[in-house]
């Protein structure tokens, strides 16, 4: 609808407003000017002016509450903190100082873990693969491919916005080419 | 075009590679690295498809209705029969080992989920990209299905099982005209055998069928009935079968020329070998 704000003003001249303030909307353009109804178009003082049911993004998803932004700020923080223990595990060769680097990188996947439901089905899949993979392993006899795995899986896929399916299907080929088994999980036992 | 040694292997060793043990997935990958070429058929994506996707499903339904892992393992071994329960290739058991600290039922229960959400996606996809080559064979529909997530975790639609729902598009019937010399042969083999298997019989009775008329093969459901029968026709021509199933294939392969290699169901077993009586 085309509208329009007028103001009336002492001398009776009408003055148009085309940057839409704050005035009367005459209604009559869509009803043939036939109309006398005028709409106000902004709310009452103390009012919220933001219309009341759910808020939706510009880009279709739902707009986070304050409690999913926290629970995704700490995702993010957990994840920068994954990668720089994925990236010292690369660099270290003493077998101690690996095995507590990859102790501290799976608490960091752990906390990863409480809050899988922020993020994507596909991301929390990955991490509980992830999990699954490292807790079959013996973390002191880590090989340098699997290092790197390790790091790529972080990097490459977990720190990504949004994990695709083709990215997971990518992952599992990681897992496998480094020698893990990404579905030990659901294997028969040792 | 890739050259060099090649090996058919068939379901039960791809499930296996999948979801056995440590060991038995280690003596397996030593074996199929030994050949320079790993194939594979439609027919046995298909098997794979029937046997684990359907299971992970069946799985993900109980976790779903019973909402707890303890609770679905507990049901398996109780309401399964035995036999069933033998045949059934995903152990959930596993989790419960490598969360073993401070893990509840319940974290158990989302874990497993997750793990049978990945293998119903993915399981088939990945299961194409390990094997590297898939010959063309029966050109098996079923097999080319995708998979689809109608709710996460919850419904998933893995199309039909039998041959006789997808009758138009399934190729199965030049397939078997192409080989009907090879069919002729294996009929000639089967009906000199005294003391067949229950399956070896399903398999003489489809081809006295199906060389006497195509017309109504794909109602006798020859992927679900015969599928031993299809996935040796569909490695013809390649020189080792390699496969965890004696009794049907030591048949067709003497037939077939080829040499056979079977893994036993323990690990620890050596595999043997068994070269053609026509050789």
């Amino acid at each position: 609808m085309d509208s329009y704000c007028s103001i009336l003003n002492d001398s009776s001249e009408v003055i148009v407003n085309p940057r839409k303030s704050p005035g009367f909307i005459n209604n009559a353009a869509s009803q043939e000017a036939r109309s006398s109804v005028y709409d106000l178009p902004y709310n009452k003082t103390g009012r919220d002016a933001r219309p009341i049911q759910k808020k939706i993004a510009k880009n279709g998803f739902e707009e986070k509450t304050d409690s999913q932004i926290a629970a995704l700020e700490e995702v993010n923080r957990f994840l920068r903190k994954a990668s720089m223990a994925a990236a010292q595990l690369i660099e270290e060769d003493n077998p101690i100082e690996q095995a507590n680097l990859a102790f501290e990188f799976k608490d960091y996947l752990q906390v990863l873990w409480r809050h899988k439901n922020v993020r994507e089905n596909n991301w929390g899949d990955l991490l509980n693969i992830t999990q699954a993979v490292l807790a079959q392993v013996e973390f002191e006899l880590l090989s340098k491919s699997q290092k790197e795995c390790i790091k790529t899986i972080v990097d490459g896929y977990l720190r990504k916005p949004a994990i695709a399916d083709i990215d997971m299907e990518k992952s599992l080929e990681v897992f496998s080419n480094a020698g893990f088994d990404p579905w030990c999980g659901i294997s028969g036992k040792f | 075009m890739p050259s060099g040694t090649a090996v058919f292997a068939d379901t039960s060793i791809h499930i296996a590679r999948f979801l056995r043990e440590p060991q038995m997935k280690e003596a397996i990958n030593r074996r199929l690295a030994s050949y320079d070429i790993v194939i594979s058929s439609p027919v046995v994506i298909q098997e794979f498809k029937r046997r684990v996707i359907h299971e992970a499903v069946y799985l993900m339904n109980l976790l779903n209705t019973k909402g707890s892992y303890e609770k679905v393992k507990r049901h398996v071994l109780n309401v399964l029969p035995e036999q069933q329960n033998r045949k059934r290739n995903i152990c959930l058991n596993v989790l419960e080992e490598i969360f073993h600290t401070g893990v509840d039922d319940a974290e158990l229960t989302e874990r497993a989920k997750s793990y049978l959400r990945t293998l119903i996606k993915f399981g088939v996809k990945k299961l194409r990209s390990q094997i590297g080559h898939i010959v063309g064979g029966t050109g098996c529909y079923l097999s080319t299905c995708p998979v689809k997530e109608k709710i996460p975790y919850k419904r998933y639609e893995l199309g039909s099982k039998k041959c006789s729902n997808v009758c138009l598009q399934c190729p199965i019937v030049n397939f078997l005209k192409e080989k009907e010399e090879l069919c002729k042969e294996i009929l000639q083999c089967l009906s000199s055998i005294s003391n067949k298997s229950k399956e070896l019989e399903v398999a003489l009775k489809f081809l006295q069928d199906s060389l006497s008329s195509t017309e109504a093969i794909h109602q006798k459901d020859p992927c679900y009935t015969a599928g031993d029968l299809l996935i040796a026709l569909e490695s013809h021509g390649i020189p080792d079968f390699y496969t965890m199933n004696y009794k049907e294939s030591n048949v067709y392969c003497d037939v077939l020329k080829q040499k056979l290699i079977v893994r036993p169901n323990n690990p620890e077993n050596k595999e043997e070998e068994y070269v053609s009586h026509s050789l």
